[in-house]
């Protein structure tokens, strides 16, 4: 005859099995806010897309991004030229880097990054150009004004779970409120953190790169 | 501070009074309300109201900032008590119409206090419009704003063509690009001034960990947050300044800069010396 448990150590393996369980559900709790941020993406739902999304945060990403393309491009040609060339106009560039970020920090930028992203290759060839608004009107086709109304009807469709799998490089926490997804989009490296804002997560940063961009292999 | 009243600013363009300590809502407000984040927003808002504050800074790009802050403000029967800032930031006329017809649902008002355009995002669309809402009492003021010092001159550039009654931007102890001439040509132009980023988002807090220098006492700060806000709300040509904050504690620290006495220019910068030395 099994002795019966003295009724704490039944406590103690509840309230472990409650731990587990919400530790369990706080990591995949990230992967949830990507998911819902994808189908907002693919749905081109602007208002889903405009809550999930630290834009302050993400638009100094992308500015930070964009000084730091120039002034690789500045260093290339620097080497390039033997250190007499290009210059001036990379630093004339530079200007570019705010207005830039902010027309890339915006719900509608985001969906068409989501589309295309090669746009970022696009931006990367013509930054040169030295003004946004001329980058934009060059790389960033106006949406659609079927798309500019609202979301487009529901048709729900499950994220394609493998093809995510194969894009991604690597996706875990860098801390208890901070999460990091590294994949490649259309080719494209992006890498894309979330940081946890009261109950749910937030996109603050998109790493994305300006260079052109090599076919895949095969 | 019970029984302190908060210092009060003129809007030159009105002559209208307003506290000079506000509250921002980037991050703070752009949250689901459990509930406990209710009962410490409302606090917080409470105070604010408690103190003679009013003002409540808010935009479509700080996520589910304006709902929330529409919707406490509604539970607390406070629209009469708040003054109520956000703004616009996309481009193109229309769809400029439509997200400030967003906002003001979201806030849950017929009318805002004060519309302003976002980071200038669209500023020349967006102007006509915002006249035309003044006519017709759904806004009371006009304002531009930037998150950037690197952005006063464009801000200026605007300001100097007239009709612009509010211009918010960043200035903080440690980024102080808004003293080469940039406030004295708002006082000049008669335009009232709003400061964002006062607290560099936190970090000024981060790096002052240590106690107050001893001169502090001098005009009553007992904390840090009252040391750094003190020492922009010295200078008349501020309007009022707009602190993010989500915790009952911070804005009561905050809003005690809005009280008693302000650092004189000797003072200020000993202030400013005391912080970069
Ligand atoms: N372009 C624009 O129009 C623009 C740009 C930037 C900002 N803004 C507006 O300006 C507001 C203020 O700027 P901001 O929010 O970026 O930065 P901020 O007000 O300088 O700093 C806010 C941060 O400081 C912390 N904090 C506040 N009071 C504190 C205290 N007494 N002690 C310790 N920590 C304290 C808050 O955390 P806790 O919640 O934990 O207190 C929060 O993390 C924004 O909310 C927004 O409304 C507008």
């Amino acid at each position: 005859m099994a002795a019966s448990r003295p009724p704490g150590s039944r406590l103690n393996r509840i309230l472990f099995g409650l731990i587990v369980f919400f530790a369990l559900l706080y990591l995949v709790w990230p992967y949830g806010t990507l998911t819902r941020l994808w189908l907002a993406l693919k749905a081109e739902d602007r208002s889903a897309v405009e809550r999930m999304v630290d834009w302050p945060s993400v638009r100094e990403g992308f500015e930070l991004d964009v000084i730091r393309f120039l002034r690789r491009q500045a260093s290339r040609r620097i080497s390039i030229a033997g250190g007499r060339l290009g210059v001036s106009l990379s630093f004339e560039n530079s200007n570019v880097g705010r207005p830039l970020a902010e027309r890339l920090a915006t719900p509608d930028a985001l969906i068409l990054l989501f589309h295309r992203p090669r746009i970022l290759a696009c931006i990367g060839r013509n930054v040169g150009l030295g003004d946004a608004g001329a980058i934009a009107a060059k790389c960033m086709p106006k949406p659609s004004p079927a798309g500019a109304g609202g979301p487009a009807p529901a048709k729900f469709d499950l994220p394609d779970v493998p093809g995510i799998f194969e894009k991604t490089g690597y996706a875990f926490f860098t801390g208890l409120f901070e999460f990091r997804l590294n994949l490649k989009h259309d080719g494209v490296p992006m890498d894309i953190r979330l940081r946890r804002q009261g109950l749910g997560w937030k996109v603050t940063r998109i790493a994305a790169s300006f260079a052109e961009v090599k076919p895949d292999g095969g | 501070m019970p029984g302190e009243r908060m210092l009060t600013r003129r809007i030159p363009s009105s002559g209208e009074e307003i506290g000079v300590v506000g509250l921002g809502t980037y991050r703070s407000f752009d949250t689901r309300l459990s509930p406990r984040k209710r009962t410490s927003l409302t606090e917080v808002l409470d105070l604010l109201f408690g103190a003679g504050g009013s003002v409540i800074d808010s935009s479509p790009m700080y996520g589910r900032a304006e709902s929330v802050a529409g919707e406490l403000l509604q539970q607390m029967d406070a629209r009469g008590k708040s003054w109520i800032a956000t703004k616009v930031w996309t481009r193109g006329k229309e769809k400029g119409i439509r997200k400030m017809t967003a906002s003001l649902a979201k806030l849950r008002t017929g009318s805002v206090d004060l519309m302003q355009v976002h980071n200038l995002v669209g500023c020349d669309d967006h102007l006509d419009t915002l006249r035309g809402w003044k006519a017709e009492g759904r806004i009371r003021y006009i304002g531009i704003t930037h998150y950037t010092s690197s952005a006063l001159g464009e801000l200026m550039g605007y300001l100097k063509q007239g009709g612009i009654d509010f211009v918010q931007f960043p200035y903080s102890i440690v980024d102080r690009g808004a003293e080469n001439g940039f406030l004295a040509q708002c006082a000049d132009l008669g335009v009232a001034t709003m400061v964002n980023r006062p607290l560099e988002q936190g970090g000024l807090l981060h790096r002052a960990r240590g106690p107050l220098p001893d001169f502090a006492a001098e005009i009553g700060c007992r904390s840090w947050s009252e040391y750094f806000l003190k020492y922009l709300l010295a200078d008349p040509a501020i309007t009022c300044v707009i602190p993010a904050t989500g915790n009952p504690d911070h804005m009561l620290d905050n809003l005690r800069a809005g009280v008693g006495e302000m650092p004189d220019r000797d003072l200020r910068r000993r202030m400013a010396a005391h912080i970069h030395g």
